[in-house]
C-alpha cells in the first residue's frame, strides 16, 4: 500500500526540507521505495540537502507540462537504494502548477512507490495548497518557538479543514539546555497548545548542518543523535511503537539520580 | 467559514431577528436561510421573527418565498420587518406586517441601558466539539459552547455567553449584539483579548491559574472571578430567563 505524506509547517526555516530528506532516507534504509517531491517551486532546496543538485535534468514542472516523462525526472540516489527525488523547478513559480495536477502526479507515483514525501513550501497560499492536494495525510514540523508553534496551529487548522485528518507533529531542534534555562518551550508546552499526536522530537544537532553541507544524511551514520531521532520517526510512520529518546544528553547519570531522588 | 454570512440570527430584546444581507443575491439568501433553519432543527420553533432587510427592496412575491421557508419547517411567524427601503416598507404595509423604517438604526439602543427588569430573550446555543485554531473564526447567533481549546489567533464571538471547556487563549467576544449580561467562562481563561458588549479587557501576561474562571461586566468593566464564586452570576444574570 502506498502512502503520500506532505511535510509542512506554516513558518519557514523550521526544517521541513531537512525532515523530508532524512526521514525519506531513513524509510529507504528500511527497505522501502521512497519518492521525495520538492514542491517549493522557485526556491528549491531539497536537492541540495540530499546532495543531488548536480544531477537535475528535468523537474516537476517539466513533468506536469508533459515536457518529459515522470521516470526521466526522478533522480535515483546512488548511495541510498530506494530513494528517489523529484526536484522543483528553479526558474518557475508556484503558479505553474495546480492542485489537480499535483494530485495526478502523486497518483502516478503511487503505482511505483511505498512512500511519497512531499516537501511543502512555507506559507498558507497556493504553494501549500498544491503540496497538500496530493497527500493522504500531513506531518507538521515546528520548532519549540512561540512564533513557529502559532503558525503550526494555523496550518493544522487548514489541514483539518481540507479533510486530510489530524496531522502528526515533529518538534525539531529542541535544545534541552535552553529549555532548562526556561527560555524555550518544552515538548509538553508545544503539545498542550497544538493538541495533536507527537510523531517525533529531533534534538538540536550541529551535525545536521555539517552533514547537509556535505550532502550526507545523518541517518546513515550512527554518530549523530538527530539521526537516531529520524530513524525512529521513520519507524513510527511505518506503524511501530517506539519510545521517545531521552534528550537530556548533558546530564550525567548521577545528576539524573539526584534529580529523581529529590523530586 | 471565511465566506460572509448572508443570513444572521440575532436575539434582541424584542425577540428573534433574522438579518438578510442586502448585498447578496436573493436566491442565495433563500438557500442559506433554509440551510440554517434545517441545521438548527427545533430551536426556533413557533417563535415570532422580525426580518431585517437592510436596504434591500423586497416584493410581495419575494416575501412569500421567505415566508414559505420560515413557516414550513420550524414554523416561524414573521411578524414584522426592519428596513431602510421604502419599497419594502410598502410591501410590509400591504401585507399587514409590523414595519419599522430604520433611519439610524440606533433608535432602540438607549432603552437597553436602563435595565430595570426587561427579561433577556432566550437564545439558542451552538456547540463546537473541536479545538479552534489560529485563523479560524466561530460566530454564534446565540450562546457558544466549545468542547476544546481556543488557541492564540482564533476568534470566537457570540450574541450570548461563551463557555469553553478547555483553554481560552484567543480572542473572545460575548454579548456581541449588545447583551451586557453575557459572560465568558473557561477552564483556563487566558484570552488575548476579551470583549463583552462594549467592554474590552486584555489578559495579564503568563497567567498561571489553573482554576476555572468566568468573566462578566461589573460597573462597566470586565471582572474575572473563580468559577467557585459563580453564585455572583445569579446577581449579574438575574434578568436572564
Amino acid at each position: 500500500m502506498s502512502e503520500a505524506i506532505v511535510i509542512t509547517s506554516g513558518k519557514g526555516g523550521v526544517g521541513k526540507t531537512t525532515v523530508v530528506a532524512h526521514v525519506g532516507t531513513a524509510l529507504a534504509k528500511r527497505g522501502k521505495k521512497v519518492a521525495v517531491i520538492d514542491a517549493d517551486i522557485g526556491l528549491r532546496n531539497l536537492d541540495i540537502i540530499l546532495g543531488l543538485e548536480n544531477r537535475i535534468v528535468y523537474d516537476l514542472v517539466n513533468v506536469i507540462e508533459g515536457a518529459c516523462k515522470l521516470k526521466q525526472a526522478l533522480i535515483r540516489d546512488k548511495r541510498v537504494p530506494g530513494l528517489y527525488l523529484l526536484p522543483a523547478s528553479q526558474s518557475r513559480t508556484k503558479e505553474a502548477v495546480t492542485p489537480e495536477q499535483m494530485k495526478k502526479l502523486c497518483d502516478e507515483l503511487r503505482q511505483d512507490f511505498d512512500y511519497i514525501l512531499i516537501d511543502s513550501p512555507a506559507g498558507i497560499e497556493g504553494g501549500f495548497r498544491n503540496a497538500l492536494a496530493g497527500a493522504d495525510r500531513a506531518i507538521v514540523v515546528t520548532t519549540p518557538h512561540v512564533s513557529a508553534v502559532r503558525d503550526a496551529d494555523r496550518i493544522i487548522g487548514l489541514i483539518e479543514a481540507a479533510e486530510k485528518g489530524i496531522p502528526q507533529l515533529i518538534i525539531n531542534r529542541l535544545d534541552m539546555d535552553i529549555v532548562k534555562k526556561g527560555e524555550m518551550l518544552d515538548q509538553d508546552d508545544v503539545i498542550e497548545i497544538l493538541a495533536v499526536r507527537l510523531l517525533g522530537i529531533v534534538p538540536e544537532d550541529e551535525g545536521v548542518l555539517s552533514a547537509s553541507n556535505r550532502g550526507e544524511s545523518v541517518v546513515m551514520n550512527g554518530k549523530y543523535r538527530s539521526g537516531e531521532a529520524f530513524n525512529r520517526i521513520a519507524g513510527r510512520i511505518e506503524g511501530e511503537d517506539l519510545p521517545f529518546m531521552d534528550l537530556d544528553f548533558n546530564t550525567g547519570f548521577m545528576q539524573k539520580l539526584k534529580k529523581f531522588v529529590t523530586k | 467559514m471565511s465566506e460572509k454570512l448572508g443570513v444572521i440570527f440575532q436575539g434582541t430584546k424584542s425577540g428573534l431577528t433574522i438579518a438578510l444581507d442586502e448585498t447578496q443575491p436573493f436566491n442565495d439568501l433563500l438557500s442559506q436561510l433554509k440551510k440554517k433553519l434545517d441545521d438548527s432543527g427545533y430551536f426556533f420553533s413557533d417563535a415570532n421573527v422580525t426580518l431585517n432587510l437592510g436596504r434591500r427592496d423586497i416584493s410581495e412575491e419575494q416575501f412569500d418565498l421567505i415566508k414559505k421557508i420560515t413557516s414550513n419547517g420550524p414554523g416561524l411567524n414573521v411578524t414584522g420587518i426592519k428596513t431602510y427601503s421604502d419599497v419594502s416598507l410598502a410591501t410590509a404595509k400591504k401585507l399587514g406586517l409590523q414595519a419599522i423604517l430604520n433611519q439610524e438604526n440606533h433608535a432602540e439602543k438607549p432603552a437597553a441601558s436602563q435595565s430595570t427588569s426587561p427579561k433577556l430573550p432566550a437564545l439558542p446555543a451552538s456547540l463546537v466539539r473541536n479545538t479552534i485554531r489560529s485563523g479560524q473564526i466561530y460566530e454564534s447567533p446565540g450562546h457558544l459552547v466549545i468542547l476544546g481549546d481556543v488557541n492564540y489567533g482564533a476568534e470566537i464571538a457570540a450574541a450570548g455567553d461563551i463557555i469553553v471547556f478547555g483553554s481560552l487563549r484567543g480572542n473572545a467576544f460575548a454579548g456581541a449584539t449588545g447583551r451586557k449580561q453575557a459572560i465568558v467562562a473557561a477552564l483556563h481563561l487566558a484570552p488575548m483579548l476579551l470583549r463583552i458588549d462594549q467592554a474590552v479587557a486584555r489578559c495579564q501576561e503568563k497567567k498561571s491559574s489553573q482554576k476555572a474562571e468566568f468573566a462578566f461586566i461589573e460597573n462597566g468593566k470586565i471582572v474575572i472571578d473563580d468559577w467557585t464564586n459563580k453564585n455572583r452570576l445569579s446577581i449579574v444574570d438575574s434578568e436572564n430567563i
